[in-house]
């Protein structure tokens, strides 16, 4: 999946900032990252690779030219992955001939798996090392495992939400792990919550009528940034996918502003100064 | 903030300025993620991870 870090031409291009200015190699990664992250001061990445296996690697361990964290399905398509911030374990939401099967790591050992009826459509996975998180099905419902998934699927209520703002379209197009809390992004709404179920605030995201706004980076203190869907003849949210901008979206006063265009699936981080980071789900 | 394959680009949400972009000329970025000091940046592309820094100004 990685290897020892070499001095690769292919990151010419990222060595030529002057405001960002190249570090270190790493290592070369042989698969698709799905989501960086740092703990105990260094970076940690979770790859997908070989179409059935993931596997959460750290700088550390590739310095020392260990293995990482690995979890495969044996055979059967990868459906989603998560690991929590402390890269002390593993999840991955594999098919299976009755559904889907969700297999919990840690320590290089498959610790706890469980089989349920499920569509084989993508799933969103965040975890907190206690409860797993997931969106999953074709209509995009919440839902949490306890510790170690050794009980069943259980449903998390968006209803909540729904009391405070009232009519909205509630299937969940992201999550958002910001370490204490988590974010659900719905068609129309923005929630952060507790892990243990408990809402803390809601917000009415800023939709359109036909597509969501896709989440790209969440401040937990603000900035919020998405991805908006735009007639590229006016420059105004319309349908279509033909183009994209992104908008700084300010929490607190419920206002955006566009960045401008936004070219295929923009990744981003949002600096944290005195708060955490924000991968999407 | 990155755009897939077109770019590298730090951006001052308190301005709204660009500050910097690298034409990464399709190196596609998958993710990435500031440290908790603010400053290193992890990033991976769909071949690499290394590490940047945001420089003062």
């Amino acid at each position: 999946m990685y290897a020892a870090p070499v001095t690769s031409q292919r990151t010419t291009p990222f060595r030529a900032g002057r405001r960002l200015v190249f570090v270190r190699t790493i290592g070369e990664l042989w698969g698709q990252a799905q989501r960086t992250w740092w703990a105990d001061d260094e970076p940690l990445c979770l790859v997908r690779w070989n179409f059935h296996t993931a596997e959460l690697v750290r700088e550390s361990a590739v310095r020392a030219g260990e293995s990482g964290l690995r979890a495969s399905s044996g055979g059967p398509r990868l459906m989603g992955m998560g690991a929590p911030r402390a890269g002390d374990g593993l999840v991955i939401v594999h098919e299976c001939g009755a559904g889907a099967r969700i297999v919990v790591t840690r320590g290089h050992k498959d610790m706890s798996a469980w089989t349920w009826p499920e569509e084989h459509v993508d799933t969103g996975v965040i975890t907190d090392g206690r409860r797993i998180v997931l969106r999953h099905g074709r209509g995009s419902r919440l839902s949490w495992f306890a510790e170690g998934a050794h009980g069943p699927l259980r449903p998390w209520s968006l209803e909540p939400v729904r009391q405070i703002l009232g009519e909205a379209r509630l299937h969940v197009t992201a999550l958002c792990d910001l370490g204490e809390t988590l974010v659900v992004a719905t068609f129309d709404t923005w929630s952060q919550w507790r892990w243990d179920g408990e809402l803390i605030a809601c917000w009415r995201a800023p939709a359109g009528e036909f597509s969501p706004s896709t989440l790209v980076a969440w401040h937990p203190a603000g900035p919020v940034v998405y991805m908006q869907v735009i007639d590229p003849a006016t420059g105004r949210p319309g349908i279509g996918g033909d183009a994209f901008q992104l908008v700084v979206w300010d929490l607190a006063r419920g206002a955006g502003r566009s960045l401008g265009p936004a070219y295929d699936w923009p990744r981003a981080a949002v600096r944290p100064t005195a708060a955490g980071w924000s991968p999407i789900a | 903030m990155t755009r897939a394959g077109r770019g590298l680009e730090l951006w001052d949400l308190s301005t709204d300025t660009l500050v910097e972009r690298l034409p990464t000329r399709g190196r596609a970025v998958q993710a990435i993620a500031f440290a908790p000091d603010s400053e290193h940046v992890s990033v991976a592309t769909m071949q690499d991870w290394f590490v940047l820094r945001v420089a003062p100004a």
